[in-house]
């Protein structure tokens, strides 16, 4: 929220292009791609020049919302630092916590989305989140309800455990 | 694949590693509803509960939040499993097969979340269950307990970490033709289909001990002569009986006894990892006497020495991190003692409970392996869906060979062979492929 850096100061920032698996480009701050694991590696062993990323595996739509996440990070991780180093009182980690149980509220199917790209981009915090809302999406539900939840077929397993 | 179809998505397409993640992080309860769901989750739930690296992993996230349950049984023989932890102070009745069991049962111990619970008054009947995962009840072969002096018997019930495996104790006193007891102890190791006994028991008098597990061994109150075989200070002349605590030791089964603390006479408990004898007066517990290890009974003495004070209530159980009092009015009183002025909780259970019967446990994801382990009393895993072939006087299917839990090794796939005429079990190795 109150990401207060000038940019006046900072020197220009470099980008780096992500191209989604239907085509869009994405042109991102280049802090915020190296968010991704995959991508930082990639940086490290590539060419400078090379600054288009395709990622087969992920939509558009999930994309922009992984975006959206990593600038957060960025941004969230910047201005708790700077806190720190004016030993100022700050609620930064818990006001991204919220953030990021607000950011986790969606559908199944946006969650699975979420969940592979995190995987597939190899950005091990929004991995981390994705897997812990799966769990807690499974926990207290009955085996019925969670079928209905994740669209899961039934196949009609029985527990070869149980007695009777 | 990715691009199309995109509504057609199933969590059961995720990795296995994001499987095991996920898995890991779900408490037992949900862990035994996930197995349930589909069959690519029933598997994935099979080859984790196997997997140490899973183990490892769900005792460290889930033990945190999760430590442990109190189990209680009430006079009708109905398990519920008290949440003691969480601020609500909830209990609920578990179904489980237990209550369906033909006799009335008493709480034998419990051990990293297997609960064994043994008939009642009747002696020799040992079940063993999960009660959080409510897989089936295993039962053991009925115990050889003969001419017990009433009021003698006791059991235990404890994971032997030497061997691995999980034994149930019993003792009893025998009448004996000479002037004194005899001392019965006999060991069940689960899956080893058999009791066993252990010869050259010293004669010990107990009364109905509540048998306590600290470092490896069972410990209860005795009284014997003072040249009991294994009694350090050797032989003293055999007409004068001494108070003890005597302790068998789960690894060696060897017997062992120790002088008790001088001035003590209430009845020994367990507090957490300590053996401690409380001293009841009028209207409080004296928790006088902490014995980390017996041995070292002096050091620890200076150390621990302390009084708590309550209503006057029997000490009934422990768990790692709270003492357990109950009786009075029908309410559990737990103690944090590391802290116990601070924090005094009182549960209201409304439950008709006798004291004894108060076990507290984690219980954790491997122990449904064990129970399927022990479900045939040998290491042998049938596969759920085949069905058994009848070829050449034998029913034929496939088995799997489980190793213990926290072995890495893989499964391994065999052929059982059951033989109609002789009733012999074989197996024989799969061909590769």
């Amino acid at each position: 929220m109150k990401d207060s850096f000038n940019p006046s100061i900072e020197p220009p920032k470099k980008t780096v292009t992500l191209v989604s698996s239907d085509g869009y480009d994405f042109e991102v701050e280049e802090e915020v791609a190296l968010e991704s694991q995959v991508i930082k590696d990639g940086f490290e062993d590539k060419a400078v020049d090379d600054r288009e990323y395709l990622l087969f595996n992920v939509h558009s739509d999930t994309l922009e919302l992984i975006i959206k996440y990593c600038e957060k990070h960025v941004s969230s991780r910047k201005s708790i630092s700077a806190a720190a180093a004016s030993s100022s009182s700050s609620n930064g980690e818990e006001a991204l916590k919220e953030w990021d149980e607000h950011f986790i509220s969606v559908d199944t199917n946006t969650l699975y989305d979420i969940l592979m790209a995190a995987d597939y981009l190899n950005i091990k915090s929004l991995l981390d989140l994705a897997i812990q809302k799966v769990a807690d999406t499974i926990h207290g539900r009955s085996p019925e309800q969670i079928r209905k939840k994740f669209n899961i077929e039934n196949d009609s397993i029985i527990d070869p455990w149980a007695s009777e | 694949m990715e691009g199309s179809g995109r509504m057609e998505r199933h969590v059961i397409q995720l990795y296995r590693e994001i499987m095991l993640e996920i898995f890991s992080r779900l408490p037992i309860q949900a862990l035994s509803q996930c197995k349930l769901v589909c069959k690519p989750w029933y598997a994935y739930w099979r080859s984790f509960v196997t997997n140490p690296h899973f183990i490892n992993l769900h005792h460290s996230r889930i033990n945190q939040h999760d430590p442990s349950y109190l189990i209680l049984l009430d006079r009708s023989s109905n398990l519920y499993i008290v949440d003691h932890q969480s601020h609500t102070s909830s209990f609920k009745a578990v179904e489980t097969k237990v209550n369906s069991l033909p006799d009335r049962i008493k709480l034998v111990g419990s051990s990293n979340g297997l609960l064994c619970i043994c008939s009642f008054p009747s002696y020799g009947n040992f079940y063993i269950c999960n009660p959080i995962s409510q897989t089936e009840v295993l039962e053991i072969p009925k115990a050889d307990v003969v001419d017990v002096i009433s009021g003698s018997f006791a059991s235990g019930f404890v994971f032997d970490k030497t061997m691995g495996n999980y034994k149930i104790v019993n003792t009893w006193m025998t009448f004996r033709a000479d002037e004194f007891v005899r001392t019965r102890v006999e060991v069940y190791s689960l899956g080893s289909g058999r009791w066993r006994r252990i010869e050259s028991i010293p004669s010990c008098f107990m009364l109905n001990p509540p048998l306590l597990f600290m470092n490896g061994a069972l410990h209860w109150e005795v009284t014997h002569r003072e040249n009991f075989e294994t009694y350090e200070e050797g032989n003293k002349p055999p007409s004068s009986l001494v108070s003890s605590i005597a302790a068998f030791d789960i690894g060696s089964e060897k017997l062992r006894a120790f002088k008790k603390p001088p001035g003590q006479s209430g009845p020994l408990s367990l507090l957490g990892e300590f053996l401690c004898m409380t001293d009841e007066k009028s209207n409080r517990i004296d928790v006088a006497t902490i014995l980390k290890d017996i041995q070292q009974q002096e050091d620890d003495n200076k150390k621990a020495a302390r009084a708590l004070h309550f209503p006057r209530n029997h000490i009934d159980g422990v768990d790692p991190s709270f003492l357990i009092l109950g009786g009075e009015g029908r309410k559990l009183y737990l103690v944090d003692h590391e802290n116990i002025h601070t924090s005094l909780k009182a549960i209201d259970i409304k439950l008709d409970l006798t004291p004894m019967n108060i076990k507290a446990n984690y219980l954790g994801p491997h122990l449904d392996l064990v129970l399927m382990q022990l479900r045939t009393h040998t290491k042998l895993f049938s596969h759920d869906t085949t069905t058994p072939l009848f070829r050449k006087g034998a029913l034929h299917w496939e088995i799997y060979h489980l190793h213990h839990f926290n072995r890495a090794s893989p499964d391994v796939k065999c052929i059982a062979a059951i033989d109609i005429g002789t009733e012999k079990f074989r197996e024989f190795k799969q061909p590769p492929a």
